[in-house]
């Protein structure tokens, strides 16, 4: 299963504070005993739990890999301080998965530096992997856990994890 | 103007390429205008007799500027240069300016001179070397081709003689002539820049990079490869005591606290996720931005001499060292995290300007419709449909830097290509191609974050300033996308931003009203003047200063070291009093000083005005910012907001006025210009029939 992520600082309302107070102490990575930075790869547990996909045959497996045509694609952003903001056109599910994975992390650098948001509209994604890739199932996985997001970090979290898990579900079926 | 008892080097060096001579002047008669930009302005002024020739006319001046501050201890602003000139980017061709930073101000110094000015043209490849005040030009035939690392790498083993890292180089043969351990610094241009791509950049070290104006292919036209600073001389300080007071006092209240951060991330996902996304809020040292999706490449801090914040990077592979900001991001959807590594290092290596990097996705755009690839409207030999691989990038990246095919066309610029293959009104009606005003990227969306749009369209570029926008929108978005509590609430941000820059709070209000209203106008000439003087001029670096909102005091006081720190770091070195108010309007001056230029070669009110979607397409999606609505201040997503073109015209009128140009046509008024001393620039906008009302 995707693992449940919190906020250390979200005991009070959400994002309407009007108090002007010290923030609450923040837990690192490090204090929580994380090594931080660890690889978004699945774990067994998301392994086996493959199987909450459907499996389609490898036509179908190459068809939801398929590069979609212009008019057919999802309109995303990138967040980033210094460079701006920046809209970008995604047109294959495996795209997606770089995009939110690792794709606009700035190169991946551990210690920051360009590092940026991938951001999407959640519903307009889902609605794009149901209708115009037309991967019921993953769409309706998402669906299934946006329930339990709190945020959009959330949502970037569980996105990133699942279409990654899919997209190697599909690869592994379209080779075969 | 009393005379500075410390900052300057007291001396300027004037190349003239085309006959390989040069002159030292004396700098003091411009230290009135401060430095980088101010001085780079007049000296341009002098220097460059016609004003309305183009960027590769032999008679175009390019000047490279430091200021007092340069080589010091000053906290983030010892590092930067101004370059200057006519550039060859924008649209239309015109006066600008980009800036630079790594080793090169001090460099500069250390051998002797405040700037340096190139004049004339060279008619075989040539570089410069400057070593404690003597220059030797040298052929550049070996080493034009070469790219940007490599050129830098040559040139520090001719100079060294190869010697090895660390090794002592003697300046001279006496007792008292210098030697260095360091490198000498090489400020170069590559392959794209040398081939006249108005996209190439000037280069130092691995990644510093002056690319937003098109003086790298300036340069190119000059056939000026590089020029090596390298210097043993001291730059004096009028105070030092007082000017390392302030630098630890300022270490100690407003810099990120690696052991013990008053303010950390939230780090959500800490088990499984590096999360830092207060970083660019923090100013922590090798986070310049929120990273949520990192991953682990290996990679430490880096940063310019004298930073406190360090924002760079360099791999354990060496390969795009020093890589920050758009060129980290030119290609998002690389198949592998290490080819968007690989085509950050190209275009640091090929000189080619990274911070276009909506446009690889608008040709794809255009590729999926039909319109662009072999044999279609567009004609190209580039492999689109391999875009994600390593060989795209290699061969899109090639075409520009060499000129080949399509390349030749889009090392035009992107803009002048979208304008050649007709599709210009199209595009940016709908915003497809989302280039806001003068041939630049849009940056922040200019219609909402008015500052910095309205601050672009009446200069002569994209601004990229971030001082007010990394809190009044960054504190806001990364707060909401978290969903955690408003470090501030929207009314403290405000109230702590008009403290620090003295403005009302009005002025940070981006209602639909808000951003129309004289509130606004005052705030945007407040960040021209700013961003003139202290920014340009001072050479403090954008990404730290101003601090006008301090997220790193122990007991959280917000309270920036902006308007505090600024006059006392100028006093501590120049040893000249200069109150805040003073250097704002010094700023003031050296913004009518490039408006006057402007008018010069050729500036019109009706230029100044926004692409049509900007007008014409509303925002789609939540961006946040400060608002007031109801009496009450909030952070709003402002979704559904267009600029309103009537609204648009009456600010303009405005903000002319209260720059004290002309209400109807923009100009500096002669008035406006004699009351800062400037009657010459007032008598050639007259001669050149500018004044035709007064």
């Amino acid at each position: 299963m995707i693992h449940e992520v919190t906020c250390a600082v979200t005991s009070k309302s959400q994002c309407q504070s009007n108090e002007a107070e010290k923030p609450a102490p923040i837990v690192t990575a490090a204090e929580k005993g994380s090594s931080g930075g660890a690889s978004s790869l699945a774990s067994p547990e998301e392994l086996a739990n493959l199987g909450g996909f459907d499996v389609p045959s490898a036509d179908e497996a190459r068809h939801l890999m398929r590069e979609l045509d212009w008019g057919d694609h999802l309109d995303v952003m990138d967040l980033n301080a210094a460079a701006g903001e920046s809209w970008l056109h995604l047109y294959a599910l495996n795209e997606a998965a770089k995009f939110f994975r690792y794709g606009t992390a700035g190169l991946g650098f551990k210690t920051g530096g360009s590092g940026s948001v991938s951001f999407a509209d959640q519903d307009r994604l889902v609605a794009w992997i149901e209708t115009k890739i037309g991967d019921v199932s993953l769409a309706k996985a998402l669906r299934a856990r946006f329930e339990k997001a709190s945020s959009y970090h959330d949502v970037l979290l569980i996105v990133s994890r699942l279409i990654d898990l899919r997209c190697m579900q599909l690869a592994l079926i379209a080779e075969e | 103007m009393a005379k500075a008892m410390g900052g300057y080097m007291g001396k300027i060096l004037i190349l003239n390429l085309t006959d390989k001579s040069y002159e030292i002047i004396d700098s003091e008669p411009y230290q009135k205008y401060g430095g980088g930009h101010g001085m780079g302005t007049a000296l341009f002024w002098d220097y460059c007799k016609d004003k309305t020739i183009g960027p590769f006319d032999p008679g175009n001046v390019v000047t490279i500027s430091s200021s007092p501050l340069s080589g010091t201890p000053v906290p983030a602003g010892a590092a930067r240069v101004e370059i200057q000139g006519i550039g060859s980017f924008a649209d239309p061709e015109w006066f600008t300016r980009s800036n630079i930073g790594g080793r090169i101000a001090e460099s500069m110094k250390t051998a002797g001179f405040d700037a340096t000015v190139i004049t004339g043209a060279s008619s075989d490849p040539v570089w410069v070397e400057v070593q404690n005040e003597e220059v030797v030009f040298h052929d550049a035939s070996d080493i034009w081709g070469k790219w940007t690392d490599d050129t830098q790498e040559t040139i520090w083993n001719l100079i060294l003689d190869n010697a090895e890292d660390g090794s002592w180089h003697d300046m001279g043969s006496t007792r008292d002539s210098g030697r260095s351990t360091q490198k000498p610094a090489v400020i170069c241009i590559g392959p794209a820049s040398e081939n006249l791509a108005r996209s190439g950049t000037i280069t130092t070290d691995g990644a510093h990079q002056a690319g937003q104006s098109g003086l790298g292919a300036v340069w190119g036209s000059k056939k000026l490869k590089a020029i090596s600073f390298f210097g043993t001389k001291s730059i004096p300080v009028a105070d030092p005591a007082a000017l390392l007071e302030l630098r630890m006092e300022y270490q100690k209240r407003f810099v990120y606290k690696v052991d013990n951060p008053s303010y950390e991330q939230p780090d959500p996902g800490a088990t499984t996720y590096d999360a830092r996304i207060f970083g660019t809020l923090t100013r922590q040292p090798g986070s310049g931005g929120a990273h949520w999706t990192s991953r682990d490449l290996l990679a430490r801090p880096y940063g310019c001499p004298g930073c406190t914040r360090n924002c760079r990077h360099n791999f354990d592979d060496g390969f795009a060292n020093g890589t920050m900001c758009a060129a980290s991001m030119y290609y998002l959807t690389a198949d592998k995290k290490e080819d968007m590594l690989y085509a950050a290092g190209l275009l640091n290596k090929l000189g080619i300007n990274g911070f276009d990097r909506g446009f690889l996705d608008y040709l794809r755009a255009l590729y999926k419709m039909g319109i662009l690839g072999k044999g279609k409207e567009i004609d190209t030999d580039l492999p689109f449909d391999k875009y994600g691989s390593r060989e795209f990038i290699e061969e899109f990246l090639y075409s520009i830097a060499y000129r080949k095919g399509l390349g030749d066309t889009m090392a035009e610029g992107p803009a002048r290509a979208v304008k050649t293959w007709g599709r210009w009104d199209e595009d940016t009606k709908s915003g497809l191609f989302p280039y806001p005003q003068w041939n630049y990227y849009q940056h922040y969306d200019p219609r909402l974050e008015v500052e910095w749009s309205y601050g672009s369209v009446f200069t002569d570029r994209d601004i990229n300033e971030h001082g007010i926008n990394a809190h009044v929108h960054w504190l806001p978005t990364i707060c909401n996308l978290s969903k955690i509590d408003y470090l501030l609430p929207a009314k403290d941000v405000v109230e702590r931003l008009a403290k620090s820059t003295g403005l009302d709070v009005m002025g940070f209000n981006y209602s639909n009203e808000g951003i129309y209203s004289d509130e606004k106008l005052e705030t945007v000439a407040w960040m021209r003047h700013y961003g003139r003087f202290w920014l340009s001029s001072m050479g403090l670096c954008d990404s730290v200063w101003p601090t006008l909102l301090n997220y790193n005091d122990p007991d959280w006081d917000t309270t920036g070291a902006t308007p505090d720190f600024e006059p006392r770091m100028y006093k501590a070195v120049t040893g000249l009093d200069l109150s805040f108010e003073e250097s704002l309007e010094i700023g003031r001056k050296i913004f009518m000083m490039d408006r006057t230029i402007w008018y010069l070669q050729g500036r019109t009110r009706e230029m100044e005005t926004f692409a049509d979607y900007v007008f014409e397409v509303p925002t789609s999606t939540d961006y946040w910012l400060t608002v007031y609505e109801d009496g009450e201040w909030k952070f709003d997503g402002c979704k559904g907001r267009t600029l309103d073109r009537k609204k648009f015209e009456d600010v303009k009128t405005r903000f002319y006025k209260l720059e004290g140009w002309d209400e109807e046509g923009g100009w500096p008024t002669r008035k406006s210009l004699e009351s800062f001393d400037l009657a010459d620039y007032a008598n050639a906008l007259e001669e050149a029939g500018i004044y035709k009302g007064e």
